[in-house]
C-alpha cells in the first residue's frame, strides 16, 4: 500500500485510527486500575494495546503489497532479536563481535539475495560464465528496514541502546508503517524509549497531521505531474532530441523525485507524530545547497548520516586514507539505490566531485550566486546518470543537454508541457526554496500580536491549507493507479 | 480547532468514500468502471488481488465523473493563459485507463492506434485479471486488430470555443495489407457486383498545425497506398480528396473521434459518384441540431479546455424520399461476445439526441450491434451493402435517394455467412467504410473476411469468437451473460429510451 492511495487514505488510515484511540482508552483504564490498586506503582507496558494494533496494522500495510515477503521481513526480524539478546552484556568481546557480524552478516546477505543477486548473477554472465537469471522481484522497502536492522545490531553493539527482550517490540521498530518503505531510515535509539513510553497530545496531532497534508499535496499535486511531464520528455525516443527537452525533462525529474521523497517523509514524519514517535528529519532544501557536500547534509540526511556513523568514522573518517573512506561511502551509497551499474556511477560521480570540492571550491571564497549555479548544473547531470538505467538511452541524453544535436529552438511538446503546467513549475520552484516555513512562521508572528483572535487565525489558515490540499489530491486520485513513490524501489 | 475542523471534514469525506453507493459507469469516459476483484482468480498471485482492491477502489469512487472534472479543472486552472494565437497546441500523454480490464475493452486513443507492424493485433491487451486461458479468448473479440503506440496521444489545438482534440496516427503506408486483401477477395468473390473501398482518414489529417507536425504520421500516403494496391476491379472512393475540398467547413467534430455528418454526407457523395448512382444536394435534407454536445475526446484527453468548448452536433435528414429500416440487434455480454440476436423489427433511422447529450454521434443508426435494412422509395434495382466500423454510421442515411435498398453491417457484430446474405438479398454495391485505424490494422479485415465463411448464428458466432477457450470460458458463459442493452424493441421505441439505453452501451469507441 502507499500513502497517496485513497485505499490508504480513506480505509486504512480511518480503521486504524478508531482503533488506536479505542486502544489508548484501554491502556489509559489499565493505568487507572493499577494505580487503584497500588498508587505507587506504574505500568511496565503502558503502550501494550496501541503497540500491538499499531503492529498488526503494520504488517497489514506491508502485506497488502507484499503478501509473501512480509515472511521475509519476519524472519529478518527474529534474526537480528535472536543476535541482540545474544550480544547483551558480552557487547565487546569476542563473542559479542561475533554475533555481530553474524547478524549483519545475516542482514546483508538477506539484501544480496533479494536485490542484487540479478545484478551479481549478470556480471558473471558477462565474463561468459552461463548462470541462470535468478529472477526474483525486488521486495518493497528491504533497503530500508535491512539498513535498519544493521542500526539495531551496530547500536546495541556499542553500548548506545539496550538490546530489545521483546520481539514484537523490535517488530514494531522494524515494521512501524510510517517509515517502512522509503523512510526515514529511523535509529533505533532515536525511537527506543517511545517504543514503550510516549505521548501524543493534540498539539502533536494536529502538527502530525498538517505534516501529513502537506506531504500528500507534495506527492500527489507537484510529483506526479511532474512524473508525468519527465516521462513524456524522457520516456520515449531520444533519438536526435532537443537540448531544450532533455533540460526541461531533467528538470521535472529532480522536481518530482524531490517532491516525491520528501512528501514521503513528510507524511512518514506526520503520521509518526500523531502517534507519539519522533522521527529525524530526512530533508532541509536540498536544492538550495552551496556545493555537493552541502547537498548531502540536506538531501536524505538519514541515509548520509547511516553512512557516516557506520561506515565513513568507523573506516578512519578524516584521519585515515580519507580518499578511499569516502570513495568506499559513495560507492555504497550508489549501490544502495539499486543494483544497476548507473546507480553505482552516480554514487562515485558524488564521490569525485565531494572529494575534489574539498581541495578546491570550499577553500575558495566563490560568490555565493556561483556555488548555486555549480550546484544545481550538477545536480541535474547527477539525475541524468540516475535516471537512465541504459547506457545506450543515457549517452543519448547527455549528447542532447550538452548541445551536439542540431539546434532545434524550442520544440512544440516542450513548449506545450511548460505552457500547459506554468503555474504548477512557478509553486513547485518556490517551494524548492525555504519559503513556506518563512511565510507560515512570519503569519504565527504577526498573528500572535494579535491577542485573542491571532491564534485561531493561525489554526483556521492551517485548516482552510489543509482541506484545499485534500480536496486536490483525492480529485487527482481518482482513477489513477500509477502513483508509486519512487523511492519505495530501492 | 485546527484539528476538530479537519477532523469533521475527514470524517464527512470518509462516510461519503466508503458508505456511498460506489459508481459503476463513468459517462465521462464512457465505460463501464471496474468490478470488485474476485479472489479465486488470484490464488496464485495475491499481491495482484490486493492492488486490484485498491484500484477497484479509487476507479468506482462515488461522484467520481464529478471529481474527475474537479480534477481536469486544477490541471487546466495550471496553464499559463498568456499565449493568444488561435494555434495553440498542447499534448496530452495517452491515459491509461485505470483497470487493465477496462484498458483493453475501452480503446483509448493510444490504444486505437496501429503500430508500424503488419501483424498488429493487441497481444498486450491481455487483462491481468484473468487466467491466460481466458484472455486469449479475449484478444480475438477485442483486439478489432489494433495496438498500442505507447507514449504518443491526443492533440489538442486552438483555444477557447475553438478548441479541437486530435488523435495521433502512428501507421505507415506499408499497412492496410489486410483491408486490401478483403477488398481484393470481396471483388473476386462477387463478379458482376461492384466493390468500393472507402477509408474515412481522422481530422488530425486536416487540423494538426504545421508546427506540430511530428507528432502524427501523415494519412495521405497510407491511403494511397492502399488504393494502388487494390485490384482494378475494386472501386477506390477517395474520401481524402473530397474531404480535402471542404477542410474549411465543418466536416469533423471538435470534440469528438468522429468525422460530423456533414464529412459523412460528402463521403457519400463520392460513392454516389463513383457508383454512378444519383446524389441530391443537401437542399433535399432538413438539418437538425444538438446544441452543447461534448464528445468523446473530452474522456480521452481529460483536457478541461475540450468541455469548456461544446459544439453543435449538425445531421441531415432526407426529407424527399421515403425509407423504411428494418433492424435487428445483438445482445453482447461483458466481454463482447454476441448472446442472443433479436427478432428483425422496425424503428427510426435516425434517433434525436437531447441538447448536450454526448452520445449524440449514434444519432446514426442507434447503436453498432446491429445490422440493419433500410427500404426506400428510389427507384431502380441497386442495393448496397456497407460495411463499416462507427465512422460508417453517418454515411448511409445520405445514400437514400441513391439506392433502392441500403444495408449497414458492422464488421464486428453479424452471426450470418455474410456471401449468403449479399446473394439473398439481391445486393449489387458492396462498400467497406474503414476509419484509417481499422484499415491499418490487418485484424478488423480478417473479422469481415471470416463472415463470408461463417455457418450462422448466434452460437456459431460465439463459438467462433471464442474458439481458443472452449473448454474455459464456455462453461461460465451463462452466468458471466450480462445484458449490456436492453431488449432492442424498447431501445429503439422512441428517442428518449435510446438515449437511456446508449448511456449502458459499450464504449463507442473507433472499431
Amino acid at each position: 500500500m502507499v500513502f497517496s492511495d485513497l485505499f490508504f487514505i480513506f480505509c486504512f488510515i480511518p480503521v486504524f485510527g478508531l482503533l488506536y484511540l479505542l486502544c489508548g482508552r484501554i491502556d489509559r483504564l489499565r493505568q487507572y486500575f493499577k494505580e487503584k490498586r497500588n498508587p505507587d506503582s506504574s505500568l511496565k507496558r503502558p503502550m501494550l494495546f496501541r503497540n500491538i494494533v499499531l503492529t498488526i496494522f503494520s504488517i497489514l500495510f506491508y502485506a497488502w503489497g507484499e503478501p509473501v515477503y512480509v515472511f521475509l521481513m519476519l524472519a529478518v526480524v527474529l534474526v537480528n532479536y535472536f543476535c541482540g539478546i545474544l550480544m547483551y552484556r558480552k557487547e565487546k568481546t569476542a563473542i559479542g563481535k561475533f554475533w555481530l557480524i553474524f547478524g549483519v552478516a545475516a542482514d546483508l546477505a538477506a539484501l544480496a539475495s533479494f536485490k542484487y543477486l540479478g545484478f551479481f548473477t549478470g556480471i558473471v554472465r558477462n565474463f561468459g560464465i552461463d548462470l541462470p537469471d535468478p529472477q526474483i522481484a525486488l521486495p518493497i522497502g528491504i533497503s530500508f528496514y535491512i539498513f535498519q536492522s544493521i542500526s539495531y545490531l551496530i547500536d546495541v553493539y556499542r553500548t548506545e541502546s539496550k538490546p530489545q527482550r521483546n520481539y514484537f517490540d523490535l517488530l514494531l521498530y522494524i515494521s512501524m508503517f510510517p517509515q517502512l518503505i522509503a523512510g526515514p531510515i529511523v535509529r533505533y535509539g532515536t525511537v527506543a524509549k517511545e517504543i514503550t513510553h510516549r505521548s501524543a497530545n493534540a498539539d502533536d496531532v494536529a502538527n502530525g497531521v498538517y505534516r501529513f497534508i502537506i506531504g500528500l499535496g507534495k506527492k500527489v499535486v507537484i510529483a506526479n505531474i511532474m512524473g508525468e511531464i519527465a516521462t513524456s520528455l524522457l520516456g520515449g525516443s531520444l533519438d536526435n532530441m532537443s537540448a531544450a527537452a532533455a533540460w526541461v525533462g531533467i528538470l521535472a525529474f529532480s522536481i518530482q523525485i524531490y517532491f516525491d521523497f520528501s512528501g514521503y517523509s513528510d507524511m512518514a514524519i506526520g503520521i509518526g507524530r500523531c502517534v507519539g514517535f519522533h522521527f529525524p528529519e530526512n530533508f532541509n532544501h536540498p536544492y538550495t545547497c552551496t556545493s555537493m557536500t552541502d547537498f548531502w547534509r540536506r538531501w536524505h540526511i538519514s541515509l548520509g548520516s547511516f553512512f557516516r556513523d557506520y561506515v565513513y568514522i568507523p573506516m578512519g573518517g578524516n584521519r585515515r586514507h580519507q580518499a578511499l573512506n569516502i570513495m568506499t561511502v559513495w560507492f555504497l551509497t550508489g549501490m544502495w539505490h539499486g543494483a544497476s551499474w548507473n546507480f553505482i556511477i552516480w554514487g562515485v560521480y558524488f564521490g569525485l566531485i565531494i572529494m575534489i570540492e574539498k581541495y578546491t571550491l570550499l577553500k575558495w571564497k566563490v560568490p555565493k550566486i556561483g556555488l548555486y549555479v555549480y550546484s544545481i548544473f550538477l545536480i541535474l547531470v547527477g539525475w541524468g546518470l540516475f535516471y537512465f538505467d541504459d547506457f545506450g538511452r543515457m549517452s543519448q541524453f547527455f549528447t542532447a543537454m550538452f548541445g551536439f544535436n542540431e539546434p532545434q529552438g524550442l520544440p512544440m511538446h516542450v513548449e506545450s508541457v511548460l505552457i500547459d503546467n506554468l503555474w504548477l513549475w512557478v509553486a513547485a520552484l518556490i517551494l524548492c526554496l525555504p519559503v513556506r516555513g518563512k511565510i507560515e512562521r512570519l503569519g504565527t508572528y504577526t498573528a500572535s500580536k494579535i491577542p485573542g483572535v491571532g491564534n485561531y487565525a493561525v489554526q483556521f489558515c492551517h485548516a482552510f491549507v489543509s482541506i484545499v490540499i485534500l480536496i486536490c489530491c483525492v480529485a487527482l486520485l481518482v482513477g489513477a493507479t500509477n502513483n508509486a513513490f519512487i523511492y519505495t524501489r530501492f | 480547532m485546527y484539528l476538530v475542523i479537519v477532523g469533521i471534514f475527514f470524517l464527512l469525506m470518509t462516510a461519503v468514500f466508503v458508505f456511498l453507493p460506489r459508481s459503476t459507469y463513468s459517462v465521462l469516459e464512457k465505460r463501464d468502471l471496474a468490478e470488485f476483484p474476485d479472489y479465486r482468480k488470484y490464488t496464485d498471485r495475491p499481491g495482484e488481488y490486493t492492488a486490484a482492491v485498491s484500484s477497484w477502489f479509487s476507479d468506482t469512487e462515488p461522484y467520481r465523473d464529478e471529481l474527475m472534472t474537479l480534477s481536469m479543472n486544477i490541471r487546466g486552472a495550471m496553464k499559463g493563459d498568456f499565449i493568444t494565437e488561435e494555434d495553440a497546441v498542447s499534448f496530452r500523454p495517452a491515459d491509461t485507463a485505470p483497470t487493465p480490464k477496462t484498458e483493453k475493452s475501452d480503446a483509448s486513443p493510444a490504444e486505437m492506434q496501429s503500430s508500424d507492424e503488419e501483424s498488429d493485433v493487441t497481444a498486450d491487451g491481455e487483462s491481468e485479471e484473468e487466467s491466460p486461458a481466458e484472455s486469449e479468448s479475449d484478444d480475438e473479440d477485442l483486439d478489432d486488430g489494433v495496438a498500442k503506440l505507447g507514449s504518443s496521444g491526443t492533440i489538442i489545438v486552438g483555444k477557447g470555443d475553438k478548441t479541437r482534440a486530435l488523435m495521433a496516427f502512428g501507421g505507415t503506408p506499408k499497412g492496410g495489407g489486410g483491408y486490401v486483401d478483403l477488398l481484393n477477395t470481396l471483388a473476386d468473390e462477387f463478379p458482376g457486383k461492384n466493390v468500393y473501398a472507402m477509408v474515412a482518414p481522422l481530422a488530425t489529417e486536416y487540423y494538426l498545425p504545421a508546427k506540430a507536425a511530428k507528432a502524427s504520421n501523415p494519412q495521405k500516403p497510407f491511403i494511397y497506398s492502399v488504393r494502388d494496391r487494390l485490384s482494378p476491379k475494386v472501386k477506390f472512393v477517395d474520401i481524402y480528396d473530397e474531404l480535402s475540398k471542404h477542410k474549411k467547413e465543418d466536416i469533423y467534430l471538435r470534440t469528438d473521434h468522429h468525422w460530423s455528418g456533414l464529412g459523412g454526407y460528402y463521403a457519400a457523395k463520392r460513392l454516389a459518384q463513383a457508383a454512378g448512382v444519383p446524389f441530391k444536394g443537401l437542399d433535399a435534407y432538413d438539418k437538425h441540431t444538438v446544441k452543447g454536445f461534448v464528445g468523446s475526446m473530452y474522456g480521452y484527453t481529460k483536457d478541461i479546455s475540450v468541455k469548456k468548448a461544446p459544439e453543435d452536433f449538425v445531421y441531415y435528414t432526407p426529407n424527399q424520399v421515403t425509407y423504411d429500416a428494418e433492424f435487428v440487434a445483438y445482445t453482447l455480454n461483458k466481454k463482447f461476445q454476441i448472446t442472443r440476436e433479436s427478432k428483425p423489427y422496425k424503428s427510426s433511422f435516425f434517433k434525436h439526441f437531447k441538447d448536450g447529450n454526448g452520445n449524440a454521434y449514434l444519432t446514426f443508426i442507434g447503436s453498432d450491434q446491429v445490422y440493419v435494412k433500410v427500404k426506400t422509395s428510389t427507384p431502380g434495382n441497386r442495393k448496397l451493402l456497407i460495411i463499416k466500423d462507427s465512422y460508417g454510421n453517418a454515411v448511409p442515411g445520405n445514400l437514400f435517394y441513391s439506392f433502392n435498398e441500403v444495408h449497414v453491417v458492422d464488421f464486428r457484430y453479424f452471426t450470418h455467412n455474410l456471401k449468403k446474405y449479399i446473394n439473398d438479398n439481391g445486393i449489387t454495391d458492396i462498400a467497406v467504410c474503414f476509419n484509417v485505424f481499422n484499415a491499418y490494422s490487418s485484424g478488423s479485415a480478417s473479422k469481415v473476411k471470416k463472415m463470408l465463411t461463417q455457418t450462422g448464428g448466434v452460437q456459431a458466432s460465439a463459438a467462433s469468437q471464442s474458439k481458443s477457450d472452449a473448454g474455459t470460458t464456455g462453461k461460465k458463459k451463462p452466468a458471466e451473460t450480462n445484458t449490456v442493452t436492453t431488449a432492442p424493441e424498447e431501445a429503439a421505441s422512441t428517442p428518449e429510451k435510446a438515449e437511456e439505453t446508449t448511456r449502458q452501451l459499450k464504449p463507442d469507441s473507433i472499431k
